[in-house]
């Protein structure tokens, strides 16, 4: 039993001093929240999926760390007037991990193939309005749109447009999300789904500087608490998404720093508006009045928020804060309720995902509506359920059974178009998108479609202020909290970060010497 | 006995078809639409759409039947819906790392629950039977991820003997099992003490006793003996759950088995997998009873099987 023991200690120690000698190896280790579904972004609609493209594939245009536009893969951009030509300028000397030359050509190649619907690529609806794309020369790329879209440059800075190798999507084809090929600081090397994914460090990526890196794996490990275990025992170096209620654990440490970023996911209570009572306005304020959004933050993000003063993020690019700033007055409140005929509340049922932070959002919001009379039922969904009961096709205004439903909209585009339209405007009502509470006000929708209209910035700023003015006034929605990113990281690593939209980017990582 | 092993065996094949039909309803009965979930949080209803035509999920009923049961004849267990990989693949991936987490947690707890069972059943009133019956309790009351996570704090972060999670060594067993081994020694403990308590006060265990054997010979070789059929019973059971993969330690500890892949199937209505692992469970269930029937005939000589 002695010798076991013994050999059972030296062994585990063994490992241990193995494990310290890979990360001295310039090597990283990151958990993941989630399983990667497929390493084709174009063909994905998940946060997990594109934070691990970020290092194997590169955009035409990307965000840096505050969700600015930045020059990736095109060094420079410009949009004519009315936003239906848009011309790229092309990095040069720049090869996928393939060989394959990246030019005006590749450009075209992945551009052609996320318009065409018979591919049935999940981005495609992203580039509809793509008539042509056009190569002038060998580093020019002419995109001519069917239709204005001021918000082109930022979608073509979404996670999920990147260029892929054609060389590659012609040898595997729909295979490709097994096979990446980008042209990015790290090459794929093995994925087991649900187990690990690695990449390695591309000898031939275009910027000599980069990457630090020899090798970075991914783990997904669904537990929080695991997670957070696995950074303080060393087994990784970098938790992206970290829990409000572990963050102490992190911060505690002298080896694990905590990383606090802004976040753009806007967390608001959709009030139903085919509901009589959420009809008049008086209702909506009175909900807004009675909920203290100061202490939502502290119960639900341990403070790691900040309370919203405009539907829009500040980190989203548009934003313009409103007057006046929410504020807490159950007295008024009352008041509200009792000119509107409620002075006795109503029953409402409010609908939330049932994991623990939505369950405490539920359970705060039915306690302080409980003050101006409301008895809050609580429906805790299970993610799927609330899916089909929520977004379902055969959901209509008519037959959608909830009455207030919590959700985060985070716009991964990082425009205020990707944030108004499908949360706001009329085109957005369930189930064609995300407007839960059927607000409908044509001052809005048209300040949304004018900005669509021109490329020009001032323009576009000068309309979606005018919407967010108008939404704030008429209060469809609760809002709650912006909640802000914060991930895990060992000290001494620099480069591996959150982005705001729920991403994050490794492909600058390095270990301090 | 070996005519009875076929018997048996042959009968399995109408259970498992009628599982199969009852398994297929059950999951496209269960609320959720895989097209919406596998679209992702922030699609459009084209892009789910497109995901529904995509996966033949708008197909009627029937045929998406038909093709499930066709392909299951061939021994295909069908395609992800989730990654597109084949099921059997995704499935023999999990296996073996269920199978030995549930040996590992079976093999200790049956031990030490035979053990602390008779201990307890002997020494009835004493400490130790005190003693192993609080730790039987407590091995029974504490939630699994609770207890998995103190380990994993105590034995992985503290001390740094174990890896927090995942499966690359043997060591790395160690944690799993002891927490998902826990209840079920706990259960193997009460259940031993109280058959035990029972076949000692049996005639025959007095006669033994008459006949001046030594008491270690009475307990071990004629109480046991007898006590172990309803014991064996059970450890038959619980190794049935056990390889049904502990959902909630296979997620705390990241163990890539049956139970994380249910798990993610089922968050994500990957039909394919979930249907097929459900059918494999059955599989496992029957095969387990028949063996544990099986074993009553080498416990008791008495029992004959025609």
């Amino acid at each position: 039993m002695k010798l076991l023991k013994t050999a059972l200690f030296s062994a585990t120690i063994m490992a241990g001093t193995f494990g310290a000698f890979q990360s001295q190896a310039a090597e990283l280790s990151i958990a993941l929240n989630q399983i990667v579904q497929g390493l084709n972004p174009q063909d994905s609609n998940y946060n997990v999926d594109y934070s691990v493209a970020n290092g194997i594939y590169e955009r035409l245009i990307a965000f840096d760390g505050d969700m600015k536009l930045a020059p990736q893969l095109a060094t420079g951009w410009e949009g004519n007037e009315n936003a239906t030509v848009f011309t790229l300028h092309l990095r040069k000397g720049v090869k996928f991990q393939d060989g394959t030359d990246f030019n005006a050509a590749a450009v075209k190649f992945n551009l052609d193939r996320l318009a065409d619907p018979s591919l049935n690529l999940k981005k495609h609806s992203l580039f509809k309005l793509i008539e042509s794309v056009e190569t002038p020369d060998d580093y020019t790329v002419v995109i001519k749109l069917s239709k204005p879209f001021g918000a082109m440059i930022n979608t073509l800075a979404h996670p999920s447009v990147v260029m892929e190798s054609p060389a590659a999507i012609e040898k595997y084809g729909k295979d490709i999300s097994k096979h990446p090929v980008g042209t990015g600081p790290f090459k794929f090397q093995e994925w087991i789904p649900g187990e690990k994914l690695v990449v390695v460090k591309n000898d031939n990526y275009w910027d000599a500087e980069w990457p630090k890196l020899d090798k970075v794996t991914f783990y997904p490990v669904a537990e929080n608490g695991t997670r957070v275990s696995m950074l303080m025992s060393d087994e990784v170096q970098f938790v992206p998404i970290l829990p409000a209620e572990l963050m102490k654990r992190v911060s505690e440490s002298d080896t694990y720093e905590v990383i606090e970023k802004p976040g753009i996911s806007v967390w608001v209570m959709a009030m139903n508006m085919m509901r009589k009572e959420f009809q008049d306005i008086r209702v909506r304020e009175a909900f807004n009045l009675a909920i203290d959004q100061q202490a939502f933050t502290q119960v639900v993000y341990g403070g790691h928020a900040i309370v919203p003063d405009s539907p829009l993020a500040p980190a989203t690019q548009f934003y313009a804060s409103q007057s006046p700033e929410l504020s807490t007055d159950i007295a008024k409140a009352k008041e509200l309720m009792k000119e509107a005929g409620y002075e006795n509340g109503f029953e409402v049922n409010l609908w939330a995902r049932n994991n623990s932070t939505e369950v405490r959002m539920l359970q705060f919001l039915k306690q302080q509506l409980s003050q101006i009379n409301v008895n809050v039922q609580i429906v805790p969904l299970e993610g799927a359920t609330r899916a089909e009961k929520l977004f379902g096709s055969s959901v209509t205004p008519e037959t959608a059974e909830f009455d207030m439903v919590i959700g985060g909209w985070s716009p991964s585009t990082g425009d205020a178009d990707w944030h108004l339209r499908p949360v706001y405007s009329t085109e957005g009502w369930l189930p064609n998108m995300y407007n839960e509470a059927f607000y409908s006000n044509p001052t809005v929708d048209k300040a949304v479609n004018d900005a669509l209209e021109t490329a020009d910035p001032i323009q576009r700023s000068a309309a979606y202020a005018i919407a967010q003015e108008q939404i704030w006034k008429d209060k469809p929605v609760v809002w709650l909290a912006i909640e802000n990113a914060l991930a895990g990281r060992k000290k001494g690593l620099t480069g591996a970060f959150p982005m705001p939209d729920g991403t994050m980017q490794y492909a600058h990582a390095a270990f301090e010497e | 006995m070996l005519q009875y092993f076929l018997r048996r065996l042959f009968a399995l094949i109408p259970v498992l078809f009628l599982i199969s039909l009852f398994v297929f309803l059950f999951v496209h009965a269960l609320p959720g639409d895989p097209a919406r979930v596998l679209a992702g949080d922030n699609a459009t209803l084209e892009e789910v759409e497109i995901v529904r035509r995509t996966l033949n999920l708008d197909a009627p009923l029937h045929e998406q039947y038909f093709d499930f049961i066709s392909n299951i004849v061939q021994g295909d267990l069908g395609v992800s819906l989730r990654t597109r990989e084949p099921v059997t693949t995704m499935i023999g991936r999990a296996f073996m790392p269920t199978v030995w987490l549930a040996l590992c947690a079976l093999g200790w707890s049956v031990l030490f629950g035979l053990l602390s069972g008779v201990i307890s059943a002997v020494k009835r009133g004493s400490v130790g039977d005190h003693v192993g019956m609080f730790a039987a309790v407590s091995g029974i009351s504490m939630p699994p991820f609770w207890l998995g996570l103190l380990l994993m704090q105590f034995f992985s972060v503290q001390l740094g003997w174990f890896g927090t999670s995942g499966f690359d060594a043997p060591a790395d067993l160690v944690l799993p099992s002891l927490t998902l081994g826990a209840g079920v020694a706990a259960i193997m403990a009460r259940f031993t003490r109280s058959a035990v308590i029972e076949v000692i006060r049996e005639d025959y265990i007095r006669t033994a006793r008459a006949k001046g054997l030594t008491e270690k010979l009475v307990i071990w070789k004629h109480a046991l003996r007898n006590a172990l059929i309803p014991v064996v019973t059970m450890a038959g059971l619980q190794f049935g759950f056990l390889l049904g993969g502990s959902i909630v330690i296979e997620r705390v500890f990241r163990w890539p088995g049956m139970g994380s892949l249910l798990l993610d199937a089922i968050s994500f209505r990957d039909y394919a997998v979930v249907q097929a692992e459900i059918l494999i469970f059955s599989l496992e269930f029957l095969l387990i009873n028949l063996l544990v029937d099986l074993l009553y005939a080498v416990i008791n000589p008495k029992i004959r099987y025609s």
